[in-house]
């Protein structure tokens, strides 16, 4: 089972990235990607290769391993892109981090990232619900879904965990300096 | 503040349980949990976390670089607008009302006039930025609404924090239902007052504005001189802010009421889609006039609110309320204080509620908006027969009611009609019997005369009634086809008046469907009205087509040099070549194994080729699409050319290899150059190629010249801090036509201006050796004159957009800030006429180099426009959008053109002292200048179109001239002003045809017959008339007032006006004598003839403008003309239209019925001059900006060749159109193609099922065939298919197996 994610998920990656990575370097700022789109295009390309056309793929397993590939897409791309400090007072940072990817705020993707890694030591389960709905872009019931509870429990948790993401992304220390570098 | 596990779940819980609350509940619920500190301090914390992530987004996000402002918490809000707060150029003074959807304060104007000002500030939760568009969509037809009924919206903007505000005209008064009891307003006085809020809406309705949200607190009531004058208010906001009945607009989260559903329509509430109406209007009107009334309002919505936002919907679409009559009943206790209300009794109120002023109210509040008013006028039409005892048009259903709706529904007319015709018939057979029988009778008594005779005479009574009742029985069936056909007209005309207001209501929205509404209006309703809603919509209709074809973004896109041709490339490697004149895809390719670089065409449009990051440039016939060869260059391609020779690509590798070659010959390609680092960033103009390189050093190659290579190296920097890390300026290079000045932008964002030819001439444009230039989007104009740039000028401040000379670096036209831009974002400037195009999200802005001024907005693609190419030798261009629509736009649907150029724009067009009406040409002079008293400048005859001066005019007469042109521009007259002679001059060839005026003798005033052989002009003291073939005077009268005259076109007439004495007089010239006076009520203004000498036209200050018979001065039409700011008459050749040219305004009308055809009116424009084009079929308009505008006549035909297909059965849907059996049918229709859909898509999905996956495709191409708009389970299955189609190939295709 074990090797299975680990193949399904060595699978989803690298289709994701493939699929990301062409949008990111095309992308021009200001136009937001849609985490859900490129989900739903990852997911027709692999089930697109099981013949009998059903769904061969699990969704569910899917939907979480994609949404730990793009997690760690995004982060790979904000890496490459370097850790420089971002200027400006306190921008408010969305929780989209395929937006934050297209504004070119490295900073912002891994700060995001060091928020959800926060959540998880605090609750698992929050960082899950969080990964899926934030990486993977799904709603409330397709998240129930994958991790089997009911859509209202992710809703409830959800709000906990966009307030605990906000605060940890947005209390981050760069916030300083808001003067123009002459 | 690290918690346990325990801890933690206790403060989610305690979280979950709190959110539910009211924010200002949430600390007293904390607090009495008595938990401990660190516990509630993280609950809090996660609390104020959550309020501010799940406020609404912020309008316009922080772009980056830009300095993000600081976000004020949402408590002191308030601050802002506390009294003496300045919000842009208003002070807040004080707080005067707050309402559901924001607060208002009054506030004082500070610039540009001192006012007291109305200023409403909408609460947060709103998007701003579309708030503030949709308000600016509808601006221009608000500055249209002038009625002392309404109060003006002035002005609409943002406060720092993001919040909408509008500013509207400040009106002390009181809510009008609070006037009419606190005056014990009568039932009558009431009405009265209702009326003139009637008045006011149906003047906004025919302005194209719907209220949307008319309420008592929104109809404000002042006194003047003790009259009671309601003021409508909030015009245009209820459309700005998107006022719908949604359940986040009815209750805040906590169920607390925040709208008013009362007032809404059904329509309205309904999320339906369904278009708002002027109808919606009506209903509100009808509960205004309930409440008015009852002194109640129809529902009392309390108890359904507690229900909720559905029980709420079913009140106001399903419960038809009570009649006002049974509210005097229903008051209870509290009866007779309302009828003292109502300044009456109880019985007297429900007296005279009952009948009559029910079934009106009842009308408007009609749930199907199609049995209400169709109409404000409707309604208001009935409560003045009310008031005049008149039976109303909502009678009741009694005979009475069914003849006065006989006029009305024709289903209705055609039952009566049919029942009178039975009745008839039925009588005649009687009758027939009677005769036959009185007949049978006579015989059978010949012998007995007696008997005979009697019943002889009693068949001729019988047979004279049958003839009787045949008679009536024809008549009745004329009457009764008659009455149905005007029934029908009638409806369809109502139905045409309905689709031209839409038309004009929906035009800066949705061109498009505005003009198919506009056509369809014309078309059921012919007239002004429908010829306004046309105008207009043509005004805004700028795209011609869209070009489908990509399914990605497609960025590459190139136009011939024809404008025939276009070629585009999507992002999925599809290259398609278009025909734009038959607007359609020729080619289309799919070849290339990497990103598109470049796309374009050689050798005069017969081939085209495609380069890309894969290496290849691939070439093929535009004829046939085949394949003419493909040069490999041996490393990724990243910027391609054609070279003016057409016949060569040059191209930049990723190497950094420069290569001139031919993909038809690709052995003879060559090595120009070799630059590290390419960037993209390069031009080809005629043969020179201009390269910017990574370390910003300029390449120069003349390809077959002499010169080597040249590279300039322009000061460079390191952009500061983090503008280096989001590559904020991107090194890019511009060249204007000529080839030799360059426009380019270093990392640092500086503008420098090179002049490629000089010795070392690198002009800093923005930017200093002290700071940066900050600058993030630019452009080169092709003249190489003008430069756009977005910069910053002052660190921290906003960004600006503006035209620059290119050579100075001045600022000439300061056009916006960054909020009117992308920053980065890209700009045109056209080769062929004065237009820069800048782009903001998904708009494009047109602006007039020329002036500066903001010429259109236009926007296809929801995503934006990734390319945009100018097709040559016009203002029409082609984008490519990130849909991969291919848009072909004409900014200028009139063919027009900006007259004022260069040399007249120096001035302001202040020195252009007379414009030929066609706007063609122009004369020039400056004024005379103190140092050199006595010398006057030149009078120049300019080409306009050109900007050239074609020649100096009449230079040796001296002093100050009179100049006039004839209407068609082909002659110029010209007199000295010290009497020393004057000229008449043929303008095309300068020739001078006359010199009419006798020495000593100053004319002025001159007119030309339309056949230029005559002309009239004006002595101090006569009017002349002369013939200038025969070159002698036909007559003079005596000047009674200092007006020009008119003289008709065979010179033998001359007709005077006499201003004051309120006549126009008509003499015979060759008998010097005076053959008419007409005689107006008022100072007459101007006379004119049509060319053919027929009528004769005049203006004067009583009805406007009046046509008369020219031969027996009979007064034929009248037609009406604001004529305090009239200036000229203007005839169409064709003698059937005059134009009557005002200040503001200019109306056309019909010779000789006086019938209003169309009007032209824009309070920001000063017309000044029109004219007919030689064969009729346009109207030249020219306005002080130099805009000259060619309006097509026939408006119908014209938008019927710029819109082919016709109005959509959806459209007709959603627009209400047609009669009811064809609504039906329509419906019919829609089923039966959606059953059909459906049941193909079924299909396919079986077959995709069972592995066939060619044939489910095929089912799913007819589905789409059949149908436009299919749901995602068509896309996601078709996605699906095509996929495994193309992982799969061929091998697995089921069918070959």
């Amino acid at each position: 089972m074990d090797r299975d994610r680990a193949e399904l998920f060595a699978a989803v990656y690298e289709r994701l990235r493939d699929i990301a990575q062409n949008q990111l370097a095309h992308e021009r700022a200001g136009h937001t990607l849609q985490a859900t789109a490129l989900v739903h295009e990852a997911w027709l390309k692999l089930g697109g290769q099981t013949p009998g056309g059903g769904d061969a793929l699990d969704r569910g397993a899917f939907l979480a391993a994609a949404a730990e590939s793009m997690r760690r897409i995004l982060i790979d791309h904000a890496r490459g892109k370097g850790r420089e400090k971002r200027g400006g007072g306190r921008v408010r940072v969305p929780l989209d981090p395929l937006e934050l990817a297209a504004r070119q705020e490295p900073h912002d993707i891994l700060a995001l990232d060091e928020a959800i890694e926060q959540l998880a030591a605090r609750d698992p389960r929050l960082a899950e619900i969080a990964k899926l709905r934030i990486y993977a872009g799904l709603s409330a019931a397709e998240t129930g879904n994958v991790l089997g509870i009911h859509a209202r429990t992710v809703r409830r948790d959800w709000q906990i965990a966009q307030a605990f993401l906000h605060r940890a992304v947005n209390a981050s220390p760069q916030a300083t300096s808001e003067e123009e570098p002459e | 503040m690290t918690l346990g596990p325990e801890a933690w779940e206790r403060a989610k819980q305690l979280f979950h349980d709190a959110v539910q609350l009211a924010p200002s509940e949430r600390e007293t619920f904390l607090a009495g949990t008595g938990e401990g500190g660190a516990l509630l301090d993280e609950v809090r914390a996660l609390l104020d976390a959550h309020v501010e992530a799940t406020e609404p987004a912020d309008a316009d996000p922080p772009e980056p670089g830009r300095p993000s402002r600081p976000r004020t918490p949402a408590a002191s809000e308030p601050l802002l607008a506390s009294p003496g707060a300045v919000i842009d150029r208003y002070r807040i003074l004080q707080e005067i009302g707050e309402g559901g959807f924001g607060t208002v304060y009054m506030a004082e104007q500070l610039r540009p006039v001192r006012r007291k000002v109305a200023f409403k500030i909408l609460k947060a939760g709103m998007d701003t930025r579309q708030v503030i568009a949709r308000f600016e969509a509808e601006q221009q037809a608000l500055a249209l609404m002038d009625h002392h009924n309404i109060a003006r919206v002035f002005d609409a903007g943002a406060t720092v924090t993001g919040r909408p505000y509008f500013v509207m005209e400040l009106v002390r008064g009181v809510q009008i239902t609070d006037y009419c009891d606190s005056a014990k307003l009568d039932t009558r006085r009431r009405i009265e007052l209702f009326l003139d809020v009637a008045a006011a809406i149906q003047h906004a309705h025919q302005k194209g504005i719907i209220h949307r949200d008319i309420k008592p607190s929104n109809v404000l009531v002042t006194l003047h001189d003790g009259v009671p004058v309601p003021k409508v208010i909030d015009f245009g906001i209820a459309k700005a802010t998107d006022h719908r009945l949604t359940e986040k607009t009815l209750f805040t989260e906590f169920r607390q009421l925040v709208g008013t559903p009362e007032y809404m329509a059904p329509e309205q509430a309904e999320m339906s889609g369904l278009d708002v109406d002027t109808r919606a209007d009506v209903y509100s009107l009808g509960v205004l006039l309930y409440e008015l009334l009852s002194g109640s309002k129809p529902f009392e919505l309390k108890d359904s609110l507690q229900k909720g936002y559905d029980a709420v919907l079913r009140q106001i679409r399903e419960i038809d309320p009570p009649p006002p009559s049974t509210r005097v009943d229903t008051a209870g206790r509290d009866v007779a204080a309302l009828a003292e209300r109502h300044g009456s009794d109880p019985h007297r109120l429900r007296t005279a509620l009952r009948g009559d002023l029910d079934r009106v109210v009842m009308k408007a509040l009609a749930k199907d908006r199609n049995r209400r008013y169709e109409t404000v006028n409707g309604l208001a039409a009935d409560l003045r027969r009310y008031l005049a005892d008149e039976p109303v048009s909502a009678g009741p259903p009694t005979l009475r009611y069914r003849l006065g709706k006989l006029a009305r529904r024709h289903r209705t007319v055609a039952t009566v009609a049919l029942a009178v015709f039975v009745s008839l018939v039925l009588g005649l057979g009687v009758a027939l019997w009677q005769a036959e029988e009185a007949h049978a009778q006579a015989q059978r008594a010949d012998q007995r005369s007696q008997e005979a005779s009697e019943a002889r005479a009693l068949a001729e009574r019988r047979e004279a009634e049958v003839r009787s009742l045949l008679d009536r029985a024809q008549l009745a069936e004329t009457e009764a086809r008659d009455a149905l056909a005007a029934e029908q007209q009638a409806r369809r005309e109502a139905e045409g008046l309905r689709l031209s207001a839409q038309a004009i209501a929906l035009a800066d929205e949705d061109p498009d469907t505005a003009l198919r509404l506009a056509i369809e209006g014309a078309a059921r309703a012919p007239g002004d009205d429908a010829n306004n809603a046309l105008y207009t919509a043509l005004q805004r209709h700028y795209l011609l087509d869209t070009l489908h074809g990509h399914d990605a973004a497609s960025r590459q896109l190139t136009v011939s040099a024809s404008g025939r041709h276009a070629i585009s490339a999507d992002d999925s490697r599809l290259t398609i070549v278009w025909d734009l004149e038959e607007r359609r895809a020729l080619h289309r390719f799919e070849d290339h194994e990497q990103e598109m670089t470049a796309v374009g065409f050689l050798d005069r449009e017969t081939l085209c080729w495609s380069a890309s990051m894969d290496g290849t440039v691939r070439l093929r016939a535009l004829a046939d699409g085949s394949e003419r060869g493909t040069w490999k260059t041996g490393s990724g391609i990243v910027w391609a050319r054609s070279m003016a020779t057409d016949d060569a690509v040059c191209v930049w590798t990723v190497d950094g290899r420069l290569l001139v070659g031919s993909p038809a010959d690709a052995d003879a390609a060559r090595e120009v150059l070799r630059v590290e680092h390419p960037r993209r960033s390069a031009e080809v103009v005629g043969r020179r190629v201009v390269l910017l390189d990574g370390s910003s050093r300029l390449h120069v190659v003349d390809l077959g010249g002499e010169a080597l290579p040249r590279v300039l190296a322009l000061e460079d920097r390191d952009p500061p801090g983090y503008y280096n890390v989001h590559l904020w300026y991107q090194q890019s290079v511009e060249v204007d036509a000529s080839g030799r000045y360059a426009l380019v932008r270093t990392r640092s964002g500086d503008l420098f201006l090179v002049d490629l030819d000089g010795p070392s001439i690198r002009r800093r444009v923005v930017g200093s050796d002290a700071r940066p230039g900050f600058c993030a989007g630019q452009a080169l104009a092709p003249s190489g004159r003008w430069v756009f740039a977005l910069r910053r000028s002052i660190p921290g401040s906003e960004m600006v957009g503006e035209i620059l000379d290119a050579h100075s670096g001045t600022s000439v036209h300061r056009l916006g800030t960054n909020r009117d831009f992308d920053v980065r974002g890209p700009a045109w400037f056209a080769r062929d006429s004065n237009l820069l195009i800048t782009t903001n999200g998904p708009r494009l802005s047109l602006w007039d180099v020329g002036s500066g001024a903001r010429v259109g907005s236009l926007a296809n693609d929801p995503h934006g426009h990734h390319a945009l190419r100018f097709v040559p030798g016009s203002d029409r261009f082609v984008t490519a959008g990130h849909s991969g629509g291919i848009d072909l736009w004409d900014p200028t649907p009139f063919e027009s053109s900006r007259a004022l150029t260069e040399r007249s724009r120096a001035d302001g067009g202040a020195n252009l002292t007379r414009v030929s009406a066609d706007g063609r040409l122009a004369i020039h002079q400056a004024p005379r200048t103190p140092e050199r008293p006595g010398t006057e400048p030149p009078r120049l005859l300019l080409d306009l179109q050109s900007d050239r001066a074609l020649a100096e005019i009449a230079p040796d007469l001296p002093g100050h001239c009179d100049v006039r042109f004839s209407a068609d521009g082909l002659l110029l007259f010209v007199s000295a002003g010290d009497g020393s002679g004057s000229r008449v001059i043929e303008t095309a060839s300068r020739r001078v045809l006359g010199e009419p005026s006798p020495p000593g003798e100053f004319w002025d005033a001159a007119r030309f017959t339309p056949d230029g052989r005559c002309l009239v002009a004006r002595t101090g003291k006569e009017f002349v008339a002369y013939d200038l073939d025969r070159r002698r005077e036909l007559g003079r009268v005596p000047v009674t007032w200092q007006l020009p005259a008119a003289l008709s076109p065979d010179g033998r007439r001359l007709a005077r006006t006499d201003g004051a004495s309120r006549t126009v007089t008509v003499f015979d010239l060759a008998r010097g004598e005076e053959l008419h006076r007409i005689q107006h009520n008022a100072l007459t203004f101007d006379a004119g003839y049509t060319p053919d000498g027929r009528y004769l036209c005049t203006v004067a200050n009583d009805t406007g403008m009046r046509i008369h018979d020219a031969a027996t001065f009979d007064t034929l039409a009248v037609g009406r003309v604001p004529t305090a700011d009239y200036m000229e008459l203007a005839f169409a050749p064709a003698s059937d239209r005059v134009a009557v040219r005002c200040a503001a305004e200019i109306l056309l009308f019909e010779v000789p019925s006086g019938r209003r055809l169309a009007r032209w009116a824009d309070p920001e424009v000063d017309y000044r001059a029109c004219s007919f084009a030689p064969a009729g079929e346009s109207l030249t308009v020219v306005d002080a900006d130099g805009r000259v505008v060619h309006y097509p006549l026939d408006p119908l035909a014209y938008a019927r060749s710029r819109i082919q297909e016709p109005l959509s059965a959806a459209l007709m849907d959603r627009y209400d159109l047609g009669t009811p059996a064809e609504r039906a049918a329509r419906a019919e229709a829609q089923r039966a193609e959606l059953a059909s859909t459906r049941a193909l898509i079924a299909d396919a999905l079986a077959l995709y099922r069972g592995n066939e996956l060619q044939k489910a495709l095929h089912q799913l191409d007819r589905a789409a065939s059949l149908r436009r708009n299919l749901g995602d389970q068509f896309h996601v299955l078709r996605a699906v298919v095509l996929t495994r189609l193309a992982t799969e190939g061929a091998h697995d295709d089921p069918d070959q197996r």
